[in-house]
């Protein structure tokens, strides 16, 4: 169930208002490749600010959706 | 699942995911750090922290991902959120290695809060005059000018300050669609891709209809960024009568109503139009207030020969009869001749309205002229590159 309701979830978010990727359009910045470690950056978190990256959720698979609300 | 955003003002995308729902952890990417060109982006990361997805198809998720073992990395290595030392990276930039300079301007935006914007500014300028081609570097000074001009320490070029990092980033790199972004949610209509914030009305009800109350916007968006893309110049009728066509109305000078404009580009060379805004605020220096118990706001601007303007006459309704000092923003399009692609011009413009001086001082009608300057984006190129 857990599986189910992540895929639905994502299909849910695909198309989000204003992408700018077209479907079928592949991103030209190449930064992300299947293999690499993602990078352990330190951002804020939305909200409280605090300090935050991706390493936070080590230990777990993670879908990480990199997006703007436009 | 959690989420990474690109944006110039956070607090939109925590409205956006409170309005659908989206009770994931987000953090907030807007100098566009991560490199990233383009949006939305999907990756499937292991527990070690390695990608092993980019946009992934959602039906294949569960096998090439959730059911699949994946290997430790043998060179993995801990990691701890620290915010950064803003005093250590500072020292490294005696050092005066753009890495050190872009650094610490960085970690000053993201973890110095406003004041320290200013000082952000100034390391990103040094690390652009060691690094005058990096276009991340004008696009993050970009967004720090325009972080200043959000906040309370603002100065009155900082709006156009940032549009002009962004258009030079662009140059640079005119694949980079986060940049293009970046001015398209200023910039003019036919130039826009969509509406970057009409959902946010639309958000705010729905929010509230469920019971709750919308996550505040420390800065709200305004008429650009709720604007529609159009395909065509919509130029404004030519019979809209002037409000004060033989000037009678005595001048402000700005003793009692401050000015700023600033002048979007098409990010299109071949499209000739531009978005201006125009920012009017009271001086706090005199306690300056709008009258708004007499008439309206107005701004009236005119075209040259040749030239085209969305509207002419812009109105702003007083918000109520009480006193108050808030900003009042007006915007409009102008469309330039084919011809005159390469040429500067002064569209002669003029804002009437009613102030008064201090609490209970003197009210008055007054005018000030406000002559918007339009000037082609390789002049100002050219012009930044003689003055560097």
């Amino acid at each position: 169930m857990a599986i189910a309701f992540l895929a639905v979830e994502l299909t849910g978010i695909m198309p989000f208002h204003g992408a700018v990727r077209a479907r079928g359009q592949t991103s030209d910045s190449a930064e992300f490749r299947e293999g690499q470690m993602f990078p352990t950056m330190i951002f804020p978190y939305l909200g409280d600010g605090r300090p935050g990256s991706v390493a936070d959720f080590r230990g777990k698979k993670l879908i990480l959706h990199i997006f703007a609300s436009w | 699942m959690a989420g990474i955003i690109e944006e110039q003002h956070p607090d939109r995308a925590r409205l956006f995911m409170q309005w659908k729902q989206m009770p994931w952890p987000v953090l907030v990417d807007s100098l566009d750090l991560l490199g990233v060109s383009a949006v939305p982006t999907t990756l499937a990361i292991d527990e070690y922290g390695v990608i092993r997805m980019v946009d992934p198809e959602p039906g294949e998720i569960e096998d090439k991902f959730i059911n699949r073992t994946f290997e430790r990395p043998a060179n993995l290595r801990e990691f701890a959120d620290r915010v950064p030392d803003l005093d250590v990276l500072k020292q490294t930039t005696r050092r005066d290695a753009v890495a050190a300079w872009s650094a610490y301007a960085n970690a000053l935006v993201e973890w110095g809060g406003p004041q320290r914007t200013s000082d952000a500014i100034q390391a990103y300028q040094h690390a652009l005059r060691l690094e005058p081609d990096s276009g991340s570097l004008h696009f993050q000074l970009g967004v720090a000018y325009r972080e200043r001009y959000d906040s309370n320490v603002r100065q009155p070029e900082d709006f156009q300050n940032a549009v002009e990092q962004w258009s030079a980033a662009l140059e640079i790199n005119p694949n980079q669609y986060i940049w293009r972004r970046r001015i398209q949610q200023y910039g003019p209509r036919l130039d826009k891709p969509y509406s970057f914030y009409d959902w946010v009305i639309t958000a705010r009800k729905e929010i509230a209809a469920r019971g709750e109350i919308p996550a505040p916007l420390s800065v709200e968006p305004t008429g650009a960024e709720f604007a529609h893309s159009d395909k065509s110049f919509a130029a404004a009728s030519g019979s809209v009568k002037e409000p004060d066509p033989r000037g009678r109305i005595l001048r402000d000078a700005g003793q009692f109503i401050k000015v700023e404009t600033a002048v979007v580009p098409n990010t299109r060379a071949q499209q000739a139009s531009e978005r201006v805004h125009v920012v009017f605020r009271p001086n706090p220096a005199n306690k300056t207030h709008w009258n708004n118990e007499a008439g309206d706001f107005a701004f009236w601007v005119e075209a040259p020969a040749g030239w085209d303007v969305s509207q002419h006459l812009i109105t702003v309704p007083n918000p109520s009869r009480e006193p108050s000092t808030e900003p009042r923003e007006v915007e409009f399009e102008v469309k330039r001749p084919e011809r005159s692609l390469a040429q500067a011009a002064v569209l002669p413009a003029y804002a009437l309205y009613y102030v008064c001086e201090d609490v209970h001082g003197v009210c008055m009608y007054r005018r000030q002229e406000v002559p918007i300057t339009i000037v082609p984006r390789k002049m100002r190129r050219d012009a930044g590159s003689k003055s560097r």
